[in-house]
């Protein structure tokens, strides 16, 4: 239909130029799943802020002659084989879960822009060698890369935020150097070079802003995956260590009562169900407005 | 041409009746439903096509012409596509024909060629095996009958070494090549009406002539009425009979070729004829824009003028309608009926 | 023909090379004594002896290189620090059950997405397109873990349908096998099941678009061959690519799935190689994943180059 002439005019092929903020964000809140995951992610902010002065009970309280109790009026999710209460515990692990989420994206955002900004701005043999160093950790998949990371670094918290951050780089570099090679011949850059700036100031005045939609969308989505990643780490022992209250633990210790005690498991793993779903949800809607031309390309590669 | 194809049988009988049109088209409507608004893009148009006889529709990109004729058979993309009219197809009326009841019509009642043969083929499949789902579509042709008929139909349209040429892909031949291809895919059903969609386009100048003589070769033939859609009126001059001129979904002006081109008289037809390109200019079709010496763009079919759709452009705006009434498509003074217009404007030599 | 696949064959090769550094780095980045820290504090010195001399550890890196590919290349990945047993021997044994759960998730995977992502193509905006938007979504959400978990808990516990974990043989009893096999493979599929139908549904939509899908309805085909013929043979040609990259993933990342469902696999062994600091086993097994994973690439490739004619013509474009 396209390379037809009369109806190439017809649907809305007008030229869509890049929205600015205000249009995106009003674009965004036309989107009622955007709205409803943008909620669930504040609410879960609010949690992991708050988390210890909203949960009725401590992470480490025990009722002593009340383990593996069902969910009640007074433990709305039951409480676990030591007697601790599994909705407390639930509501501390989300600023666990938030943070390494956070940190670890942090890690890959910052290392993936700047290998893809310097392999795409420079390009030859500088473009040539920083990619196919992201293709050797392309080649392994994401969570045994993330394991065999955290079998030299030990295992724990901030070694698994490394582990997830390393993993994730290669997406943001390939991303970024993607959209750096589509902008760096523009005309107004050019005009710029020839004004005298110095690269610095190129990259960070005309190619960054540019580059930024996809990046933010990758952000979003990475988000959702390093959080999988966390529990899936914990929940075979080598991210966050007891007794901090992790969702990937306590999922964990839950599968061993399971016959006993469905609740133990079934809480903590929904918690990491709906956060990963509100991030991919926002990640979706976000695409949708701010760079439709790379749906589901790239995070369908980036999962697991 | 084979006349095999037994589902058409009832479709034949009819048109046995020598006199009258093969197709006849009579305030043809088409709006796509878009997020912008309703996009009217044809409105009203009416023809007539002869057996044997060429009809010529020139406008430019977004004029209508081809989705006209795409609504015709149905294949618009459904469920955005509101068309309205009427389009008699050997006694038949197509428009509010179902899918299914369609499927027959096509191919072995009207047969299209497209502009891009790159993509209107597949490049995945041989061009044998689509001109033998061409001819299967409709009869019952064992595969191997097909095959041989696939053959004949390449050697028809002018293509060396055919039975070879069989098992090649699309990207494998040339573009003129590609372009016989998909003529003879249009033929394979024996089509009464043949709709050439900006056919020759694509092609640079001497391909453009061969395929231009081999569908005139066909038309004598077999006595198939021609459709003959394109941007390009030098192409228009050499082979059409009767020629329409579409602007934003009408007809602004239309009759007997030489009619038309000895004295235009819609202001928007005058300038796509002063703007034509010289005869021997050796640039390819597609390059040239005949337009290009006339400012300013169609209008939004989603938000047409009031008036005269052309009026925006127009050098004339001979008369105060213009600007607020559509003016009516009547004959020309002195033409009998055979050269109407739609326009307020009269020029002197006209 | 050949020009394409020798240059995709040296591309792979590269990457493999890189590859191979980085897994032979991983011994020597491990802090400490690798063989010390396998043995624990209880081993004789005779035995750490008798190990560190045997694993090549005191040679110079570059020779411990060599001599660490040379052997791979012939199928030596040298010997577990832990059991003491051959390395190779280990992936072996694990082989059959990884095969037999990631062929039977890719296939759960393909039987949830072509049909549900070519009707959502189909009927954009309807019912159907709605809830393959957001079952993908949600099964690429979903922590597969806990999806393994809570179907032990359903057809195993309640319902009592099914084994909650453990494999058979195919060869032993095709009965016991399959029943195993059904959890996992639903499991591990749901995720990858979810990437291809957004993928399925992308380029159905591409290819309804063409122009030579019009062409095909002008012809006066069936609608059934049209959408055959001309919208899934061309839809599915990219799907190639997409889902042996799922294999792939699946073959050697499939991880959790085995420890949920005690699934001696080799995501399993791996895991199980971190907690025992087995690290000649860990090298060896990853080695193995990568070079599987860059194997399917590179056969996917070539296999699309069979599937579309243009691809053998003009490779240099891709």
């Amino acid at each position: 239909m396209t390379s037809e002439p009369d109806t190439a005019s017809v649907p809305v092929a007008t030229e869509k130029h890049r929205p600015r903020w205000a249009e995106t964000l009003l674009l965004l809140v036309r989107n009622p799943m955007a709205i409803a995951s943008g909620l669930v992610l504040i609410g879960l902010l609010v949690v992991g802020l708050f988390g210890q002065w909203l949960a009725p009970y401590g992470h480490n309280e025990q009722f002593v002659g009340g383990q593996l109790e069902a969910p009640s009026g007074s433990h709305w999710f039951g409480t676990d084989e030591a007697g601790r209460d599994v909705f407390s515990r639930v509501l501390l692990g989300a600023e666990v879960s938030l943070r390494v989420g956070a940190v670890a994206v942090g890690i890959s955002l910052v290392a993936g822009v700047l290998i893809g900004l310097l392999a795409g701005y420079y390009g030859r043999w500088l473009d040539d060698a920083l990619m196919r160093f992201m293709d050797m950790l392309f080649a392994f998949p994401a969570l045994l890369m993330a394991i065999a990371v955290l079998a030299i670094l030990g295992r724990g918290e901030n070694n698994a935020m490394i582990a997830i951050g390393i993993v994730y780089t290669p997406i943001f570099a390939r991303v970024t150097r993607a959209s750096v090679l589509t902008v760096r011949e523009d005309v107004f850059i050019r005009a710029s070079r020839s004004s005298g700036a110095g690269d610095a100031r190129i990259i960070f005045r005309h190619v960054l802003p540019n580059a930024a939609p996809p990046i933010i969308v990758q952000t979003t989505i990475s988000l959702a995956f390093a959080i999988l990643s966390e529990a899936a780490l914990s929940f075979v022992g080598l991210g966050t260590q007891p007794p901090n209250p992790s969702w990937g633990r306590m999922l964990s210790e839950g599968r061993g009562f399971i016959e006993h005690a469905w609740w133990m498991a079934l809480f903590p793993g929904l918690a990491i169900f709906v956060t990963v779903l509100a991030f991919n949800v926002l990640g979706d809607a976000l695409r949708d407005v701010l760079d439709p031309r790379q749906r589901s390309t790239l995070s369908g590669k980036g999962a697991r | 041409m084979s006349h095999g194809a037994s589902d058409r049988s009832s479709v034949a009988g009819q048109l046995e009746q020598p006199a009258g049109p093969v197709l006849a088209v009579r305030d043809l409507r088409v709006a796509f439903r878009t997020p912008l608004g309703l996009a009217q893009v044809v409105n009203g148009i009416s023809y007539d096509v002869e057996p044997g006889k060429t009809l010529a529709i020139v406008g430019e990109s977004g004029s209508g012409k081809s989705v006209g004729t795409l609504a015709l058979l149905g294949l618009l993309p459904s469920g955005v596509a509101n068309v309205d009219g009427s389009a008699v197809f050997a006694g038949r009326e197509l428009i509010g024909l179902s899918e299914d009841q369609l499927r027959p019509i096509r191919g072995a009642g009207i047969g299209m060629v497209f502009q891009d043969p790159m993509t209107s083929l597949n490049p995945v499949l041989t061009v044998g095996r689509q001109i033998v789902e061409a001819i299967r579509a409709q009869g019952t042709a064992s595969k191997g009958a097909a095959r041989a008929r696939a053959g004949e139909l390449l050697a028809e349209v002018g293509i060396p070494d055919p039975a070879s040429r069989l098992d090649a892909y699309p990207h494998q031949l040339s573009g003129g090549m590609r372009q016989r291809v998909m003529i003879a895919i249009a033929l394979a059903g024996g089509p009464k009406v043949l709709i050439a969609d900006e056919a020759t386009t694509a092609l640079d100048v001497t391909v453009q002539a061969q395929i231009l003589e081999l569908i005139q070769r066909l038309q004598e033939e077999h006595g198939t009425g021609v459709v003959w859609i394109t941007h390009d009126l030098g192409v228009v001059a050499g082979i059409a009979d009767h020629v329409l001129v579409m602007y934003a979904g009408r007809c602004v002006e239309e009759g007997n070729v030489d009619e038309l081109f000895d004295r235009p008289v819609h202001p928007y037809t005058r300038g796509l004829l002063g703007a034509m390109p010289l005869v021997d200019d050796p640039r390819p079709a597609r390059d040239r824009d005949p337009l290009a010496t006339m400012p300013g763009l169609p209008p939004d079919p989603v938000a047409l003028p009031p008036g005269c759709a052309f009026y925006p452009r127009c050098p004339v705006r001979a008369d105060t309608r213009c600007a607020d009434e559509v003016p009516p498509l009547v004959s020309v003074a002195g033409s009998g009926d055979a050269h109407r217009a739609a326009t307020f404007y009269a020029p002197e030599g006209a | 023909m050949s020009g394409y696949v020798l240059r995709r064959l040296l591309q792979s090769l590269v990457v493999l090379i890189g590859v191979s550094i980085l897994v032979f780095a991983i011994i020597h980045l491990v802090p400490g004594d690798p063989i010390r820290q396998a043995l624990g504090t209880r081993a004789t010195e005779a035995a750490y002896q008798a190990l560190r001399a045997r694993s090549g550890l005191d040679d110079p890196l570059l020779v411990q290189y060599f001599n660490w590919i040379g052997s791979a290349l012939t199928g030596d990945l040298g010997v577990s620090f832990r059991s003491g047993r051959p390395v190779t021997a280990l992936i072996l044994e694990r082989i059959p059950a990884t095969l037999s759960l990631a062929v039977a998730a890719i296939v759960v995977a393909l039987l949830i997405a072509v049909p549900l992502g070519t009707i959502s193509a189909l009927k954009p905006r309807s019912p159907v397109d709605w809830f393959a938007t957001v079952s993908s979504q949600a099964g690429l959400s979903i922590p597969d873990f806990w999806m393994g978990i809570m179907f032990i808990l359903i057809f195993a516990g309640t319902l009592g349908w099914l084994p909650s974990g453990g494999y058979v043989g195919l060869t032993e009893d095709p009965v016991e096998w399959a029943r195993h096999l059904v959890m996992p493979a639903v499991t591990a599929g749901v995720a990858s099941g979810s990437i291809l139908t957004r993928f399925v549904r992308s380029s159905v939509l591409e290819a309804l678009g063409q122009d030579y899908v019009r062409t095909a309805r002008a012809k006066g085909m069936r609608a059934r061959d049209v959408l055959t013929w001309h919208v899934l043979r061309n839809a599915l040609v990219p799907l190639v690519t997409v889902g042996g990259v799922q294999l792939a993933y699946l073959l050697s990342g499939v991880v959790i799935v085995e420890i949920v469902f005690a699934w001696p696999g080799l995501g399993q062994m791996a895991l199980q190689a971190v907690e025992a600091r087995d690290y000649s086993l860990l090298q060896g097994a990853v080695l193995l994943f990568a070079v599987i994973f860059l194997l399917v690439n590179l056969v996917v490739d070539l296999l699309y180059a069979k599937l579309d004619p243009r691809i053998s013509y003009q490779g240099a474009a891709r």
